[in-house]
């Protein structure tokens, strides 16, 4: 059953099928019909003209997927969107990255891309928040803003003519990320919205869904407006940096931060869309359940969460008609 | 294998020294272990484990073979791990550098885990009793082939050294049915009946990861990145120590192997108790497939 890799009892094994089967019958797109396995005919009027994308091939006549997946439609273009592929990035996704190498004027950043993104020196604003000219001073000191295995947060940009990503981080809520943990799924999950940014209130924590699917969860960091410039505040800052290696986490927001980063991890194994609002309700079962957080990750909550989804989703789909 | 940011060291750190792990486990709680018993069916005995994203097949084969000269009373046992290049990219590329990356870690963990079950030069403090084995004193016995494939390895000390013993708790060994004459016996084998292996003494090992001040169990990779030291223990029912390892990283006092030796013998007595369960469960299905 997809591979869970989970000590399920029999009992857990049927509740879990049934609740797949009950999405399954709940998703009414026609696109349910529309995935696909290597060599299976896409259906496809002939006698229209219509463009062969990505994932497909001619083989005697007929249209033939070659990865396995879903089919897409858009316009006259037929094409085959892969599952498992890495990233897909468009021009102004939010993502998240690691930077992998400190280079000329910029920052290589790995972001489950089939290249490294580029970061420039120039589009990323200097500490003191001043808008200038990059000397080669600074260059020398691009250590200080972004070192090697940081993670950073980055829009995308644009695409060079080689194919190859740029990324920029003008705004202040991009930037580098500290004080959380990063987490790992795959990229169809998390679907484009309005916003990725997600200030979890009542835990005063960040949840940054990026579409790469790269997801940091950590303490909330307060973004201050680049434009004001207060001198006290870099004084403030390098005395931040020493306490910042002495103080640890407060216990009590690790738990909110280790509560969600279960809850991503719990509905990426089940293979549901990363939505801010799911991941709090997946959050709050957990609490009201009194579920320990280590035993998130163990069978009995997945098939919980998968109950959850599938009766959410009746309902839904209930009161729309 | 990825780097990681110092913030996000920190984090680890610090969860770590208030018992809360990344994934909110306590520093001695092990991950959900998931085994699957009779993958290998020519086997006698054989079990897929997976702990995290490690994952490892074991099996034992038994064969009527003659005893040495030495040790006339006794069967032979052979352990042997094997690292297959695709278990984790450090072994493939300096496979391809025609150095031997795996080669280097199977042999290690073959020889931890021949001293942990066989005991010492003289077999003192053995798991499996090599006296069981034999058949005819001096003419036949059991030779005991136990075989490990790491498949997919996520940090050298997380390996689950513990959970390739509790495979061969469950050998069917065929009893011979009968034997005459004096030099050749004739043994012919029994399709029908096994003996199951006496497992009691079969020890289990815990690999003990120190980071900063404390102490954990079941280190993911990026825990272990951290780790300053980590040392493998592997403790039997009775809670005897059976076997020690020091793995990697900086030297330690000697109190403080003491003192990981009783966090080993405290968390030890859970996983006993968790992976008898999983087996139970796993031979259960078996048996209903």
């Amino acid at each position: 059953m997809r591979g869970l890799q989970l000590p399920l009892s029999q009992t857990q094994r049927t509740r879990l099928q049934r609740a797949f089967e009950k999405l399954q019958s709940l998703s009414s797109k026609a696109n349910s019909d529309a995935s696909v396995t290597v060599a299976d005919t896409i259906p496809v009027n002939y006698e229209d003209a219509f463009l062969k994308g990505h994932g497909t091939t001619e083989l005697n006549g007929e249209l033939v997927a070659t990865v396995c997946g879903v089919v897409e439609r858009i316009n006259k273009l037929v094409y085959v969107r892969g599952l498992r592929a890495r990233y897909k990035p468009e021009v102004g996704d939010i993502v998240v990255g690691r930077v992998v190498e400190v280079a000329q004027k910029r920052w290589r950043l790995e972001i489950n891309f089939s290249q490294d993104a580029i970061l420039m020196l120039s589009s990323m604003n200097m500490p003191d928040g001043i808008q200038r000219r990059r000397t080669a001073l600074d260059e020398l000191n691009m250590r200080s803003i972004f070192e090697e295995n940081d993670v950073v947060c980055a829009e995308v940009r644009n695409f060079q003519h080689d194919g190859s990503l740029q990324l920029q981080a003008r705004s202040q809520k991009y930037g580098k990320l500290e004080k959380g943990q990063l987490l790992i799924i795959d990229p169809y999950l998390v679907k484009k919205s309005k916003s990725h940014f997600h200030h979890l209130e009542q835990f005063g924590i960040d949840l940054i869904l990026g579409r790469n699917g790269f997801i940091w969860v950590g303490e909330h960091v307060e973004t201050r407006d680049s434009m004001v410039v207060d001198k006290p505040n870099s004084s403030e800052q390098s005395m931040v940096l020493e306490e910042r290696n002495q103080t640890h986490t407060p216990l009590e927001m690790r738990q909110n931060i280790c509560r969600v980063a279960n809850a991503v991890r719990v509905l990426s194994t089940l293979g549901f869309s990363m939505d801010a609002d799911l991941i709090m309700e997946t959050v709050e079962l957990s609490s009201s359940l009194k579920i320990d957080i280590h035993d998130m990750l163990g069978s009995e909550f997945h098939v919980l969460v998968a109950e959850r989804e599938a009766e959410r989703r009746s309902l839904m789909g209930k009161r729309r008609r | 294998m990825v780097g990681l940011s110092v913030g996000e060291k920190h984090f680890i750190q610090g969860g770590i020294a208030q018992d809360l792990r990344s994934d909110g486990r306590k520093r001695l709680t092990y991950r959900p272990i998931y085994v699957e018993t009779g993958v290998i069916p020519q086997a006698h005995g054989s079990e897929r484990v997976r702990l995290g994203a490690t994952d490892v097949i074991a099996s034992v084969k038994a064969e009527l073979g003659k005893p040495s000269a030495l040790q006339p009373d006794k069967g032979k046992i052979a352990i042997y791990v094997d690292c297959s290049p695709t278990a984790a990219p450090m072994f493939e590329v300096v496979f391809a550098l025609a150095g031997r990356g795996g080669e280097e870690l199977s042999t290690e963990l073959s020889l931890a885990l021949q001293r942990c079950l066989l005991g010492g030069k003289s077999g003192a403090g053995a798991g499996i009793d090599p006296a069981s084995l034999v058949v005819v004193e001096g003419k036949v016995c059991w030779d005991l082939y136990i075989d490990g494939l790491v498949i997919s390895s996520e940090g050298i000390c997380s390996m689950p050294l513990p959970l390739l013993l509790s495979n061969t708790g469950i050998p069917k060994v065929d009893v011979e049915a009968e034997t005459k004459g004096d030099d050749q016996p004739e043994v012919s084998i029994s399709d029908e009946e096994f003996l199951q292996f006496d497992t009691s003494g079969i020890p289990v090992v815990v690999t003990i990861t120190k980071v900063g001040r404390h102490y954990i169990v079941d280190a993911t990779s990026e825990e272990e990145s951290q780790m300053c030291s980590a040392v493998s223990i592997s403790v039997n029912r009775k809670g005897h120590i059976c076997g020690v390892t020091k793995r990697g990283g900086a030297g330690l006092d000697p109190s403080i192997i003491l003192d990981m030796i009783s966090v080993a013998k405290h968390a030890s007595e859970q996983l006993i108790n968790k992976l008898a369960s999983e087996i139970a469960a796993a031979e259960a299905s078996e048996e209903e497939s």
